[in-house]
């Protein structure tokens, strides 16, 4: 699979006049990366799930967030939303902590299933969509015939594929300005997989939205990655922009992240 | 350039609470349901003269069995609501799309709270309505024992009634309170969460029994302030009907509902800065 190199233009809607009644503008960004980490701890327990990660993401670019089981991507991402509160350590989006204020520009897919059996797919959508001033209906409608779903269907009936699309349906049926994909293609037939890659590169935005994207199966997405991170044992063990990686080095991503941990 | 996030404000804050309350009670349709069969299943099986084999109730015991019964269950149910309600949450892993929401995380536990106290006002309209339907009543009710009886009305009997009654669901609010504090202490632990559990319920229970005694103590005082209810109430003594005026002192129960709001913000703390989703 291939991708056109892709144009770079500043992210987010643009506020040049603050118009009378708007919401507020929470920060200015011209300088700042959109998310930014520093020395990150999380511990679960006697376990350590990040050990003083730091890192920073541009806009507009695709990372790719890599790693074995258990090297601490999912918990990344986890705080990032803030769903996960580390002891150390400082987070930030858009300049400032996770929040509901920074939830409202993050699409977050969590690599679990978080959805609920007894409502039906509309139900499911109608209920997020209910939350965000980024829901575009119209394209939740597109994706949803794309993606092969009923909106009649409960969501309890559906196969593991099947929610696995309707998970990323939510996620991209939004503008919003980060997107956190955790493991998207984990465990997913081949016609999930290969809907669900089709869907995230064509949604995205050029320059215009970030993606953060975990997975520990890389072969089929390197060639999206802007940059790459691998991650092992909670601490980052790389972090190069993708094509400097494949040129000096001359590997594929998914050769590097063999040889790194084998 | 900058960043436009999502306002606030307090129609977006209705709208999100609304979303999450008509989600929840859906949640919760299925064992209101239920517990409303049974609670008029029970009061079909008092008149049904079934359970005239161990015991021949008198109309005014039916009246009474019939509604005080599941009354005193209420309780139990509200406590296990308000704990099963952020239990599922979790379980399912639902928590990670709720608190990845938009939504000021106090937010989840207010629409939760009113979630159970609609589910327990629901239990008791269905318990009243059914005891008006099915056992109906005479106008007046029979007060005292057999052969010194005096007949007070029904509608008197309801109005005082209704009074208690507000007493009774201001405390099921606070346990209810008490026990969402309670299961989100619990979340701090990854082992033995129940204990936690367990502990922080008593512990807050106790808190707001103390700091109402407390306060009651300083009531006592004859020139307090404090607001009182009263409750008229009637009995036999010496072949007369008596009319009773028994003042409840409110000052011990809103010290023990700011006990309760106090644990319900700590809540609100521990969920948005230290629970993990």
């Amino acid at each position: 699979m291939t991708t056109e190199p892709r144009e770079r233009k500043p992210l987010g809607r643009e506020v040049t006049d603050q118009a009378e009644g708007a919401p507020p503008a929470v920060n200015a960004l011209e300088d700042l990366p959109l998310v930014k980490l520093e020395g990150v701890l999380k511990r679960f327990g006697s376990t350590t799930a990040l050990r003083g990660v730091s890192l920073s993401v541009d806009r507009g670019s695709v990372l790719g967030l890599l790693g074995p089981n258990g090297s601490g991507k999912s918990t990344l991402l986890k705080t990032l939303v803030g769903l996960y509160h580390p002891e150390e350590g400082r987070v930030l989006i858009g300049g400032v902590p996770p929040s509901g204020a920074t939830r409202a520009i993050t699409a977050y897919v969590p690599e679990e299933d978080h959805l609920y059996d007894w409502m039906s797919v509309g139900g499911m959508l109608d209920f997020v969509s209910r939350f965000y001033d980024d829901w575009d209906a119209v394209k939740a409608r597109e994706l949803l015939d794309f993606m092969g779903l009923d909106r009649s269907a409960r969501v309890g009936s559906l196969s593991k594929g099947m929610r696995g699309r309707l998970r990323l349906i939510l996620a991209m049926a939004r503008a919003a300005d980060l997107v956190l994909l955790d493991e998207p293609l984990a465990g997913l037939d081949l016609p999930s997989r290969a809907r669900i890659l089709e869907t995230i590169i064509g949604e995205y935005r050029a320059g215009d939205q970030t993606i953060i994207l975990s997975t520990h199966e890389v072969a089929e997405v390197e060639t999206v990655f802007d940059r790459v991170v691998l991650l092992q044992e909670g601490r980052v063990v790389l972090d190069e922009e993708a094509e400097d990686l494949r040129r000096k080095r001359g590997k594929s991503v998914e050769a590097l992240m063999k040889e790194v941990f084998a | 350039m900058r960043l436009q996030f999502q306002g606030s404000g307090l129609r977006r804050l209705l709208r999100y609470g609304w979303a999450l309350y008509v989600k929840d009670l859906a949640m919760e349709r299925g064992q209101l349901a239920a517990l409303s069969g049974l609670v008029i299943l029970w009061q079909l099986f008092l008149i049904s003269g079934l359970s005239h084999e161990w015991r021949m109730p008198e109309p005014e015991e039916m009246l009474g069995v019939g509604v005080i019964v599941p009354g005193l269950l209420l309780p139990f149910w509200t406590v296990f609501s308000a704990y099963n309600g952020l239990r599922t949450e979790w379980a399912g892993r639902h928590s990670q799309l709720l608190l990845s929401l938009p939504v000021p995380r106090c937010t989840l536990l207010v629409v939760k709270l009113a979630v159970v106290m609609t589910g327990a006002t629901l239990l008791s309209a269905v318990t009243v309505l059914g005891a008006a339907l099915i056992f109906r009543p005479n106008p007046y009710v029979v007060v005292g024992l057999v052969g010194q009886e005096e007949l007070v009305p029904l509608g008197a009997l309801l109005a005082q009634g209704l009074k208690i009654y507000l007493l009774f669901w201001l405390g099921l609010l606070a346990g209810a309170a008490a026990t969402q504090f309670a299961y989100l202490v619990g979340r701090l632990l990854p082992r033995r969460a129940w204990l936690l559990n367990a502990l922080a319920f008593i512990g807050g229970l106790w808190l707001m029994l103390r700091f109402g005694t407390l306060v009651g103590a300083f009531s006592a005082h004859p020139d307090a302030p404090w607001p009182r209810m009263t409750i008229v109430w009637w009995q036999l003594a010496n072949d007369f009907l008596q009319v009773l005026h028994l003042g409840i002192n409110l000052a011990p129960i809103g010290a023990a509902l700011i006990v309760a709001l106090g644990l319900f913000l700590f809540g609100c703390w521990l969920l948005d800065r230290l629970v993990d989703a």
